[in-house]
């Protein structure tokens, strides 16, 4: 019996009874599918991390108020009102490896122009984060220093903002109210698209920070202070300066914990890859064990097969069948039902690929390990599975068999 | 003296059920010659399906030889004795098992697919096999579009088709009408008279005297083996009166 005949032979057994066939199958074509699916939408959403690690900005270190332990519990980072702007020139002055620096303050707000309104963030910065956080101005200018001193009324929108809001107007010197504070728009922000946690990017509006506190949030204190290193090797140099300043400034005793965190675009990143990456090696892992259970569905299958052809099979062995072309027969079988299964599943994992960005959005990414890997995995348990119930049909004595109704 | 395509001599089977031991054969001799067509007899329970058995090496027997051309297979392992029930022996049943959703053609082309037959020769040999049972019309046919008598034609077919030894028939016309039955015969007859090595079991008196050697046995032993006059089926054909439907 040659592998050409035993597949012949397969394909004869499971077009005779194709519901029976196409549920059993079932299994493994939900777990190879989701294995597929679900590798593709991790490794889509491991290359967005990385493709955007970059357009986080340039070098980028960040401070956090930092998760200050009070009484044994941690308080959520932002509750916590530690950093100030004083803060950031002390930064400036006493790091040498950060170029520069802005304090962030955020705000959500209702923003109203004309008759449209709209829910966005309002982010109090100096002009500086341009640089940081690697944007452009598409069409007019950033607020200036002086601006932001005297805590002057302007901003810049981002372009989800202006299609909400101004739709085909030209917003620049237009006025647009902010929490009912009138803000003057002089500049409007290229378009940056998705964050890697999936954030819009452009559904922003940037003003000076000292306007946010004083008009909009009444707070004294920092959401957070972003910098920027003055090339990629000192990013970790700079960490370690603006911790040394920051635990000076905030009188931190040696051994006691920070009130703040300082984090660089490449630590951030990392954690965002753990995280994803994590996320992803448990979804396989569910995956995998639906195709296992898939494959205790064939097992199942194929031991009543076996009992519902012992006839067929005393017939094959008074024709001179050997127990080795009974057992290939129905390893034969059970593997070319979870290898079919397996490339069904493969082709509905890749269709799953492909439709996800357009209808929720997220990334994906195909790549051939994980269809290669779980072809043979469902290959692998076909003949895993179907070893048992191939023994047992091998087994038969042909007389008893061919008298079996 | 040609080997004789049979030669059992004292063969004993015994079937050990635990408790009671049922000696199912209890000594058996018996040479069978190329060219004959038996007929085996005998009440259930007499031992004619053990002996079948043992013929179509479907089993062991407990003692005593089975020589098989000359060759003894009463020591073989399961895949030698699978290896002679595949090229030596054609066994054609009451039920006809034939495996269905398959054609005549693939029904036939199954005992080579367990030996070493190119896929060609396969087809070849099958539509050959199946042209000398008169069934060249009905090959892709499946079973259950089939007459019994068909199929059973097919079942010949395939016994034929890997050129064995001898022919094996367990109450071949069990499952058919009598005229059915008598056309089966004709066949079985039409082989004979070619030279083929023909053994069949049956219990009916009429089926058995179309045969050239009737052999009938009690507990566990030959009763009687005797020559037969053979009727001809073709001439009792020609007497039954011409169906008239299908």
């Amino acid at each position: 019996m040659n592998p050409a005949t035993i597949l012949r032979t397969a394909l004869w057994s499971l077009g005779r009874n194709k519901v029976r066939t196409g549920l059993t199958m079932l299994g493994i074509i939900i777990g190879v599918a989701s294995v597929v699916g679900m590798v593709s939408l991790g490794q889509g959403a491991l290359a967005a991390v990385e493709e955007r690690i970059a357009a986080m900005g340039l070098n980028v270190v960040t401070v956090t108020p930092g998760s200050k332990r009070q009484g044994g519990h941690h308080a959520g980072a932002g509750s916590v009102t530690t950093l100030i702007f004083e803060d950031v020139p002390a930064i400036l002055r006493e790091c040498p490896s950060v170029l520069v620096a802005s304090p962030i303050v955020r705000s959500g707000a209702q923003i109203v122009f004309q008759n449209k309104n709209h829910s966005t963030t309002v982010q109090g910065a100096a002009p500086e984060f341009l640089t940081i956080q690697d944007r452009k101005l598409r069409d007019g200018a950033i607020f200036d220093q002086d601006q932001v001193r005297s805590g002057a009324k302007v901003c810049v929108i981002g372009e989800t903002v202006l299609k909400e809001l101004f739709g085909s107007v030209n917003p620049i010197g237009e006025v647009l109210r902010i929490k009912k504070i009138p803000f003057l728009v002089v500049g409007i922000l290229e378009s940056k698209g998705q964050s890697s946690t999936g954030q819009d990017q452009d559904d922003l509006v940037v003003a000076p920070w000292t306007t946010v506190q004083r008009k909009l949030t009444g707070t004294t204190y920092l959401n957070s202070i972003v910098t920027s290193a003055r090339n990629e090797s000192l990013l970790d140099s700079a960490r370690d300066e603006i911790k040394t300043v920051l635990r000076r400034r905030h009188r931190i005793r040696p051994g006691d914990e920070e009130d703040f965190a300082v984090q660089t675009q490449t630590e951030v990143a990392a954690a965002r890859q753990e995280t994803t990456r994590f996320m992803m090696t448990l979804v396989v892992v569910v995956a995998l064990v639906a195709l296992l259970v898939g494959g205790i569905g064939v097992m199942n299958i194929m031991l009543v097969t076996v009992l519902e052809r012992t006839r067929e099979i005393g017939i094959r062995m008074a024709l001179g069948a050997r127990p080795t072309h009974v057992l290939l027969q129905f390893l034969g079988e059970a593997t070319v039902l979870t290898s079919l299964g397996g490339t069904i599943g493969i082709a509905l994992g890749m269709g799953f690929s492909f439709v996800i960005p357009h209808l929720v959005g997220w990334p994906t990414k195909l790549t051939a390990a994980p269809m290669i890997g779980s072809f043979l995995f469902s290959a692998g348990v076909g003949i895993f599975f179907g070893l048992y119930p191939a023994l047992r049909a091998s087994r038969l004595d042909p007389i008893e068999a061919l008298r079996y109704e | 003296m040609a080997d004789p395509v049979v030669h059992v001599e004292g063969i004993e089977k015994i079937y050990d059920l635990g408790e009671v031991k049922v000696h199912a054969l209890r000594g058996v001799t018996v040479s069978i010659q190329p060219g004959e067509f038996v007929a085996i007899m005998g009440a259930s329970g007499s031992g004619k399906s053990t002996f079948m058995n043992m013929l179509g090496c479907l089993d062991r027997p407990t003692r005593g030889r089975y020589l098989l051309e000359g060759k003894d297979v009463s020591k073989m392992s399961r895949d030698e004795l699978a290896a002679v029930r595949n090229q030596r022996i054609g066994f054609i049943f009451q039920g006809f098992n034939l495996l269905h959703r398959m054609s005549a053609l693939e029904n036939v082309e199954l005992p080579m697919l367990y030996g070493d037959v190119t896929r060609k020769e396969r087809h070849e040999r099958a539509v050959e096999a199946l042209v000398s049972v008169g069934l060249s019309d009905r090959k892709d046919h499946q079973p259950n579009q089939l007459s019994g008598g068909q199929q059973q034609r097919v079942a010949i077919a395939r016994a034929l088709v890997n050129r064995p030894a001898m022919l094996l028939a367990d109450e071949p016309t069990g499952n058919l009408d009598s005229r059915t039955s008598i056309e089966i015969i004709d066949l079985f007859q039409t082989l004979h008279r070619e030279g083929k090595t023909i053994v069949m079991v049956t219990h009916e008196p009429d089926i058995a005297g179309y045969s050239s050697r009737q052999i009938v046995f009690r507990d566990g032993l030959v009763q009687k083996d005797v020559k037969n006059q053979a009727r001809n089926a073709r001439k009792d054909l020609e007497e039954l009166p011409p169906l008239s439907d299908d």
